[in-house]
């Protein structure tokens, strides 16, 4: 008994690790908006599951939103979507209709 | 933020018509019949903005009814039509211990009712009624009430009760209202009722009444003179004047022994006890505290509930009159345009101070959000990169508020974002509460401008 606290005390599994994962822990998805020249502005998603298939999505993204976007691969935030315009509203709906995500787990930013 | 600000005017307003209301009750109590006092009273301490309106609504539903009801006695020629309503109301008040005091509620309602469109109307000619008969519309109007209750819901006890209740309310706000310059208002919303109550849709123009009579209300407290006011509801208030007329004519044509009822209510307090007793019902059945459905077997509504937790609340917070937060007022941010890609922030220093955060932790945020970046020239302001707009800074803004800045446990402002452990708490200094925020994340940031120049930056 008093073993098993002891390995209790080795591991703390609230301990910080020191490194920033709360991206990933949180399980949010961000779509963002950023300003290009002029009055363009492009979309980026960031945070989808892992288990998607990247490519498809962005496949049915394009083809629903007729506007071009890309995959574009980050160390630290690996896939990232990016649309072209702001597509943040309908991103939102699309994932929220396909049941890829609830309304409370998407983060809508930018202006 | 701009938003806030009908809020606020309309908060105010209630608090404005708060007061006038607590002052009205004490003048009136000695001259009124005791009877009313307590359920007036009640009345008072119920009314925060909120509920005030919820009231207001009701009602204004009811005078819309107690105008068709006046409409189809005149087309069925009264009595006949006003009789069939009232004997109802008796049994009922057989089973309701605190219905007579309702019943005398509804009378001094009729009473004010008529005085105010009396005032409103000075034109109207056949005014020369006692006041006791011309008490009884009340009763008469309120009650085709019930049987549309009825039809809404299955449950005819309910309905009835629920009007009683509101009427009760309804005798509140008149006496309120009574030696202020808000008869007017209230003339006004019933006249609008007459040609509303036509159709059987109360409800779908109460709201519009709702809304009609607060304004109207906000007009009358700024200060208008209560003739100025008749003058430009003149048209209106007259016709809410004629609709009583019938009813008065209709109603003083049946029950002798009601009126008479009514008429000792009117007289004096012991003629509650009486009126209690033909009833059959036990007299004083509303409690001290304005709990109507004290020393009765019916269950009590809603609305009474609501008005004792009201009560009880504004009683063990004095000093929180209000009814809610102090809403605080924050300035709106000045956003110029440096250059055709530039921004400035003029008064980020002003602004961060009023919400009493760090300028950095307010820059980081909308860094983060707008996804650019930015520094602060001599002045303290702040240059953003990128074309934006007033509204697009505001939205961001309010987001950080939400955020950072409001307590999510009792909306107030007055909070302080500390850190510890490298987590940001906010704690609320009114309530005490404390939650930890998230900090704040620069997302990914796509690549926007040249290539050339990413790599000429990355090079140096």
């Amino acid at each position: 008994m008093s073993e098993s606290i002891q390995n209790l005390s080795k591991y703390d599994p609230f301990a910080d690790t020191g490194e920033d994962s709360e991206l990933s822990v949180e399980g949010y998805i961000h779509i963002r908006v950023q300003q290009r020249n002029g009055r363009k502005t492009l979309t980026t998603l960031q945070g989808l599951p892992a288990d998607l298939d990247q490519k498809r999505l962005l496949k049915a993204f394009k083809k629903d939103f007729a506007c071009n976007g890309n995959i574009v691969e980050d160390e630290e935030m690996g896939h990232v979507i990016q649309l072209q315009g702001d597509q943040r509203i309908k991103i939102q709906t699309f994932l929220i209709t396909e049941g890829i995500a609830t309304k409370d787990k998407i983060k809508i930013h930018g202006f | 933020m701009p938003k806030d600000d009908p809020e606020v005017a309309a908060a105010f307003a209630g608090d404005k018509k708060k007061k006038k209301k607590s002052k009205a009750p004490k003048d009136e109590a000695p001259e009124e019949a005791s009877p009313a006092a307590p359920p007036a009273e009640t009345a008072v301490d119920e009314d925060t903005a909120a509920l005030f309106e919820d009231l207001k609504k009701k009602k204004k539903s009811k005078k819309s009814s107690a105008a068709a009801a006046a409409a189809a006695g005149d087309n069925d020629e009264a009595p006949a039509a006003a009789a069939a309503p009232a004997p109802a109301e008796v049994p009922e008040a057989a089973d309701d211990a605190g219905a007579v005091d309702e019943e005398t509620a509804a009378v001094f309602a009729g009473a004010k009712k008529k005085k105010k469109s009396k005032a409103a109307a000075a034109a109207a000619p056949v005014d020369d009624e006692p006041p006791a008969p011309a008490a009884a519309p009340a009763p008469v109007a309120a009650e085709p009430e019930a049987p549309a209750a009825a039809a809404d819901d299955a449950d005819m006890f309910a309905g009835l009760k629920k009007k009683k209740k509101s009427k009760k309310a309804f005798v509140a706000d008149d006496e309120a209202a009574e030696p202020e310059p808000e008869a007017e208002p209230e003339a006004d919303a019933g006249a609008t009722a007459a040609p509303a109550g036509d159709d059987d849709a109360a409800a779908m123009f109460s709201d519009l009444k709702k809304k009609k009579s607060k304004k109207v209300t906000i007009e009358g407290l700024d200060g208008s003179a209560a003739d100025g006011a008749e003058g430009a509801e003149g048209a209106e208030s007259f016709d809410a004047a004629m609709g009583d007329k019938k009813k008065k004519k209709k109603k003083k044509a049946d029950m002798a022994a009601f009126e008479a009822l009514l008429k000792d209510d009117e007289g004096g307090d012991g003629a509650l006890g009486e009126a209690g007793d033909a009833d059959g019902a036990a007299a004083g059945g509303e409690g001290p505290a304005g709990e109507t459905w004290h020393g009765s077997n019916r269950d009590y509504t809603y609305q009474e509930l609501l008005g004792r937790v009201f009560k009880i609340i504004r009683e063990n917070n004095p000093d929180r009159v209000h009814g809610g937060p102090t809403k605080y007022s924050i300035v709106a941010p000045q956003i110029l345009r440096e250059s055709s890609k530039k921004t400035v922030f003029a008064n980020l220093v002003d602004f961060c101070r009023r919400m009493r955060r760090t300028p950095d932790h307010l820059i980081q945020f909308l860094f983060a959000e707008l996804g650019t970046s930015g520094s602060i020239d001599g002045n303290q302001r702040l240059i953003i990169k990128g074309k934006f707009q007033q509204k697009q800074i505001e939205n961001v803004l309010k987001r950080y508020i939400v955020e950072y800045v409001t307590c999510k446990t009792c909306k107030s402002a007055e909070t302080v974002l500390v850190k510890e452990n490298r987590l940001f708490f906010l704690q609320c200094e009114s309530c005490g509460s404390s939650r930890s925020v998230s900090a704040i994340k620069t997302g990914f940031v796509a690549q926007t401008g040249r290539r050339s120049a990413q790599r000429a930056a990355a090079g140096q």
